[in-house]
């Protein structure tokens, strides 16, 4: 079993990091596009399935907005929760949302559980609050513009945001470094009780990640305005990042079981596992760092 | 509206557009073909909100001029998200033509024309168009029974539409669903 779940981590870890950020608007975006990693086609039927349920459910949502509009019931408020909820899920299931950063942070620091799903809720809760925060000031103060505004507001942000998880990856290296340099073998099950070091970098990674705003909440908030339906927006956008804080939280459990799996694996041999366990914690800080720079780079 | 979901796209899209193209032909052979997009209801409330200045629910020349400026030139960088193939020979397109939107039933509609000027001889020539975003924020589906032929009474021709193994987009993980279209000119 372990093997199995140590296969699982390695491909995972393998693929995960090109599974780039999430893309600039085309129709207003001043960036040149570039080319890409191209890596083996395995996954389209499954991503098929996906791309299809997402067009279903938005246009759901447009019609379940609709139909509160007309008629304010629990009737038709239950289905729009439900369809909102999923519509997170899904939606940040593609690039983007910082999956990657929390996948490669829990490499590198041995974490529980509990943090695991405290990363997701908080990035995604830090995410729909940006995306509601700038639709509101474009829609009751700034007046200008939806699309232009959006764009030149969210790269201002993007470049604050990855600006911060290049140095956020800057302190892990050091720490972990630091930290195994004075007490090599310190070890730390997934599900035991945390340290507070472990809850440390939780709360700054989550708001330099979630910090960006979520486009898609973006567009049901305005959506959701044109209709005058201020508050239905609030709960949409409040429940989508719920659905999106599944996704996320599911990207950081996958590397805290993964590396679990894989660390048990060698369960036999404590030096491989000590090895192992420190390459991690090393390369998942330089990872962070190295996938920062990429877009910090591409957002310049 | 009938429409059929692209078979092999994934994930994270913002836009979504149905697409329907229809070729033009001359007597001398293919012109180019349009295209009509129609964008979902949410991205469209943007569109309007931005560029119907003065909120009467359709767009004047003035605001199409507008739009074409702030919502629609961009995508030259991106090839219109037209990528086009004649006799397996890559095309960009750079340059379209009689750009219109409207505003239909709360969606944003597209028109416009993509030139491609390619002679009909005795022997059939082959095009492919596929119409897909790169990047992936743009979801377009193609609508299959929507494919329309005009002026094409001095050609012979038929098409397909079929998934592009051979070229997949964003990281590899998605085939590109192509029309291949092949034409030679009518024997008299």
């Amino acid at each position: 079993m372990n093997k199995i779940v140590a296969i699982i981590f390695t491909a995972m870890f393998l693929v995960y990091p090109f599974q780039g950020e999430a893309r600039d608007n085309p129709f207003v975006s001043k960036k040149t596009p570039k080319g890409e990693v191209k890596l083996p086609t395995f996954a389209s039927r499954g991503f098929a399935k996906i791309a299809l349920w997402q067009h279903q459910l938005n246009k759901k949502l447009t019609e379940q907005v609709k139909r509160l509009k007309a008629n304010r019931t629990w009737e038709t408020l239950l289905p729009l929760i439900l369809i909102s909820f999923l519509y997170g899920i899904i939606h940040a299931a593609g690039p983007g949302h910082g999956k990657v950063v929390v996948f490669s942070y829990f490499f590198s620091r041995r974490s529980s559980i509990k943090k695991g799903l405290l990363l997701g809720n908080l990035i995604s809760l830090f995410h729909a609050v940006s995306g509601v925060t700038i639709v509101l000031m474009l829609y009751f103060f700034i007046k200008a513009a939806y699309l232009s505004s959006f764009e030149a507001i969210s790269q201002k942000i993007k470049l604050v945001s990855y600006s911060l998880i290049v140095m956020i990856g800057l302190a892990l290296l050091i720490n972990n470094i630091f930290s195994t340099k004075n007490n090599p073998s310190r070890f730390h099950e997934a599900g035991a009780p945390d340290t507070p070091s472990d809850g440390k970098g939780i709360l700054p990674l989550a708001l330099a990640i979630g910090v960006v705003p979520c486009p898609g909440v973006v567009i049901i908030m305005l959506f959701a305005l044109s209709f005058n339906l201020l508050f239905t927006g609030l709960m949409m956008s409040l429940i989508m990042a719920l659905g999106m804080a599944v996704t996320i939280s599911i990207a950081g459990l996958m590397s805290i079981l993964g590396q679990e799996g894989l660390l048990k694996s060698f369960s036999r041999n404590q030096k491989a596992q000590n090895l192992i366990q420190k390459g991690l914690t090393v390369f998942g800080s330089l990872l962070i760092i190295g996938f920062g720079s990429i877009l910090l780079i591409g957002t310049l | 509206m009938p429409f059929i979901v692209k078979a092999n796209a994934w994930g994270h899209a913002h836009v979504w557009i149905d697409n329907t193209v229809v070729v033009h032909f001359n007597d001398q052979g293919m012109t180019g073909f349009k295209e009509k997009w129609a964008f979902d209801e949410m991205f469209s409330h943007m569109i309007i909100h931005d560029f119907d200045k003065n909120r009467n629910g359709r767009f004047e020349p003035a605001e199409v001029k507008e739009v074409k400026k702030g919502a629609f030139l961009n995508l030259r960088k991106f090839d219109y998200f037209t990528h086009v193939k004649i006799n397996g020979k890559s095309i960009e397109v750079k340059f379209v033509k009689d750009f219109n939107a409207k505003i239909i039933k709360n969606r944003v509609i597209y028109h416009f024309f993509v030139p491609c000027h390619i002679k009909a001889t005795s022997s059939f020539k082959e095009i492919r168009i596929g119409i897909y975003d790169e990047s992936f924020y743009t979801s377009i589906t193609l609508l299959r029974d929507q494919i329309l032929f005009k002026h094409d009474s001095a050609c012979e021709h038929h098409h397909k539409v079929e998934l592009n193994k051979k070229e997949p987009y964003y990281y590899g993980q998605v085939y590109p669903e192509e029309i291949v279209l092949r034409f030679r000119k009518k024997n008299e």
